[in-house]
């Protein structure tokens, strides 16, 4: 009999549906990070191809606003970039009214004119979120219910940094800075600024550990980073 | 109820500070908190008609009106003013989404944020009370018979059980006081 050549367990693999995913591709444009991050967030194994995409894009109220304030941040700079296009910036700013809040009542979320965040920021499906923060590094996840806020007293809003895992029904507001790589558990409540790499939660907000890797718990979606965060806490 | 809804909406235009008539219409169209007190004072309205002659049929007829309003804000912008409560005019809201004020009162000049909560401990108890001029931050709870005296401060996220006296600063779940005292007509 012939023996058939043995195939490599990287296809085998591959095939039955067992490889881990391919890690994210970094793109340059903000916008099609955002995609793809929402992509990553809705199924979490399959590549982004333009039918999932499409639908997608028809099916993400959170998405819409993330796009639709994009496009009026860029709208806002061609406006105040002033020259002989500025008046089709105006006129583009008053179209993009109603879509905005049409995406806003959707997603039941608000973002704030002077917020900016960088492509691939992760915001939950679910809505709920009021962000405010004037930067935020690519990489973070954001889960429903959040508000990052400005703070009355000093009127500053928070800074968010690179790959920071921020859970359901936090709250973050005042001028403040949060380090690369922080895990704020859910319902944390955050005024005071935080180092890289620590774990926090509660209300008022305590240290949980400090030096911890959250890459494995961004990888995860909402239903599974409910489980892994129950064995973070400090019960 | 005129006057409730002109009050309203004269501290919603002063808060984001609108001049001219085409910011005034911006800001009608585009305050989920406005619209949603605006439906409440009909709601309340309508319940009062029965004191006039003829007044329950007219009421009872517009009802349907009033709970298509009622059930259009709670799925659009999650905000839940249930005509159990009672606010006294001047309310602002700041945002939208997951506001739900059941059995409460609340006093003139109070200002409320998303995700607050304003409920009984248990089904047949009253809500909370708040004075004047409270205000209620982000995601802050207020739940049970409890008294929130005049200019007091909920900070955001803060879990409130127990009566609050004037001018106190609540931080914290559970809701602790923080410092008496406190001034937050900046926040209003």
């Amino acid at each position: 009999m012939i023996k058939q050549p043995m195939t490599s367990d990287a296809d085998f693999d591959r095939r039955m549906g067992l490889a881990s995913p391919a890690p994210p591709k970094v793109r340059n444009s903000p916008i099609r990070s955002d995609i793809d991050a929402a992509h990553r967030q809705r199924w979490p194994g399959r590549p982004c191809r333009w039918p999932s995409c499409a639908w997608l894009l028809a099916s993400s109220p959170m998405l819409w606003l993330q796009l639709i304030h994009r496009l009026r941040q860029w709208l806002h700079g061609q406006r105040d970039a002033g020259g002989g296009r500025a008046w089709l910036a105006r006129v583009g700013l008053l179209a993009t009214i109603s879509p905005k809040w049409l995406a806003q009542v959707c997603a039941k979320s608000e973002f704030r004119n002077e917020t900016d965040f960088d492509g691939g920021v992760r915001f939950s499906e679910r809505g709920q979120i009021f962000f405010g923060a004037p930067s935020c590094g690519a990489g973070s996840v954001i889960g429903t219910r959040v508000t990052v806020g400005t703070s009355h007293v000093d009127g500053g809003a928070p800074r968010i940094g690179k790959n920071v895992w921020i859970g359901s029904n936090c709250v973050l507001y005042g001028n403040i800075t949060i380090g690369d790589g922080t895990t704020l558990l859910p319902g944390t409540v955050l005024t005071k600024s935080l180092p890289p790499h620590v774990v926090v939660q509660g209300n008022p907000a305590r240290l949980v550990r400090g030096n911890y890797d959250n890459s494995a718990l961004r990888a995860l979606d909402e239903a599974h980073a409910m489980d892994f965060v129950a064995t973070l806490g400090s019960a | 109820m005129l006057n409730n809804v002109i009050a309203d909406t004269s501290r919603f235009l002063q808060r984001r500070k609108a001049k001219g008539i085409a910011q005034v219409i911006y800001v009608i169209l585009h305050s989920p908190g406005l619209q949603a007190l605006v439906v409440y004072r009909y709601g309340t309205w309508l319940r009062r008609l029965d004191r006039y002659p003829f007044g329950a049929a007219v009421g009872l007829a517009q009802w349907p009106i009033y709970l298509l309003l009622a059930w259009l804000v709670r799925k659009a912008y999650d905000i839940d003013l249930d005509l159990s409560s009672d606010i006294a005019p001047g309310l602002f809201i700041g945002h939208f989404s997951g506001i739900m004020v059941t059995k409460s009162r609340i006093g003139p000049h109070c200002a409320i944020q998303q995700l607050v909560t304003l409920v009984p401990a248990a089904p047949g108890e009253p809500g909370p009370a708040l004075g004047a001029r409270v205000w209620v931050g982000a995601h802050a709870r207020i739940q049970g018979p409890v008294h929130i005296g005049a200019g007091a401060t909920i900070g955001a996220g803060a879990l409130v059980t127990e009566d609050v006296p004037e001018g106190c600063l609540v931080l914290g779940n559970p809701g602790r006081i923080v410092q008496r005292n406190f001034d937050n007509h900046v926040f209003l």
